[in-house]
């Protein structure tokens, strides 16, 4: 079950206290902003979007099921608030197929360990940015919000099988990318 | 791909976590306040207009029904006693009994006073 003092504060704010909403923001902003920060470059537009999410979340307030984490729902309107505002301001699409097939066992390689950890970040910021919108929220949620497979399955609507077939997907195209890069560099 | 050793995985733990600028939380609850004054603006036109509707169509109703049921079966309004002077009005066939209209014009003002005390009502309760 969801955390008691979320239903108590959306409880609040649908009897119409406001302040019961600033708590809600308070407590989720840096996550929202966090990811949505990771899949685009502009900080300003990665804050119009939050608010986007936040304003829906307040417009759908009425809409949601206390049997659900609150969490898991506020990432769902996330992701698809994220797409759809990306998808108006351009198309980012690669066919992961293409480079996949050179991308054999692909894992981040040992004789790399030596490059710098910001050389590595920076390399990881870059592919992360490039990739599809849906495979960068879908591994970011798995990887930095630590969310389970069942709980993306939940966000995104995909099946669990769909979701574990695609984060495979994504790691083994992230680390041929990184690879890519922190060789080129070297 | 074991993610027991995920370097890609332990890669993204690395990463710089990011908050939104300060005044964000503000900014938001300014904008959010906006979106109830439009949404109460528009809540109470369309209760204008539900309030308008319902009393034309009380009226519609009540005098329709009446011309209608008097009309049908043929009935006409006699006080024994008084001797009611029928009022012509310039209708093609209707006639209509001064005790109709005089019926007509106390619903109106009964409907005019619930609207007067329902309003009063309305405003009291806003400044509460």
């Amino acid at each position: 079950m969801m955390n008691l003092e979320d239903i108590e504060c959306i409880r609040k704010v649908r009897s119409g206290d406001i302040g019961a909403f600033a708590v809600i923001v308070d407590r989720y902003k840096a996550i929202v902003f966090n990811i949505v920060c990771k899949i685009i470059n502009d900080r300003q537009h990665a804050e119009d979007i939050t608010q986007d999410v936040f304003i829906k979340v307040f417009r759908s307030l009425g809409k949601f099921k206390e049997k659900s984490k609150f969490s898991t729902w506020l990432y769902s309107i996330t992701y698809n608030t994220t797409i759809s505002a990306i998808r108006k301001i351009k198309s980012r699409c690669i066919i992961f197929n293409d480079s996949l097939q050179d991308a054999e066992n692909s894992e981040l390689l040992d004789e790399l360990d030596a490059v710098s950890k910001e050389e590595k970040l920076k390399c990881l910021e870059q592919v992360l940015k490039q990739m599809p919108v849906e495979d960068s929220l879908l591994i970011t949620l798995h990887y930095i919000e630590e969310q389970p497979v069942a709980s993306v399955a939940e966000i995104t609507g995909l099946s669990q099988s769909n979701v574990k077939i695609r984060l495979y997907r994504i790691r083994k195209y992230m680390n041929f990318e990184i690879n890519k890069l922190l060789k080129k560099d070297e | 791909m074991n993610e027991g050793n995920d370097k890609l995985k332990d890669l993204f733990k690395e990463l710089k976590i990011e908050e939104p600028s300060i005044g964000f939380t503000s900014r938001l609850i300014h904008k959010v306040d906006t979106i109830i004054e439009a949404k109460d603006k528009k809540r109470k036109a369309l209760n204008k207009i539900l309030i308008g509707i319902c009393i034309l169509g009380g009226l519609t109703g009540i005098f329709g029904l009446t011309w209608f049921l008097f009309g049908y079966y043929g009935i006409e309004v006699n006080t024994p006693q008084i001797s009611w002077p029928v009022i012509e009005v310039d209708m093609p066939t209707l006639k209509f009994p001064s005790f109709i209209v005089m019926l007509a014009i106390v619903v109106l003002l009964l409907l005019s006073v619930d609207l007067f005390i329902r309003k009063r009502h309305y405003s009291k309760k806003q400044k509460v």
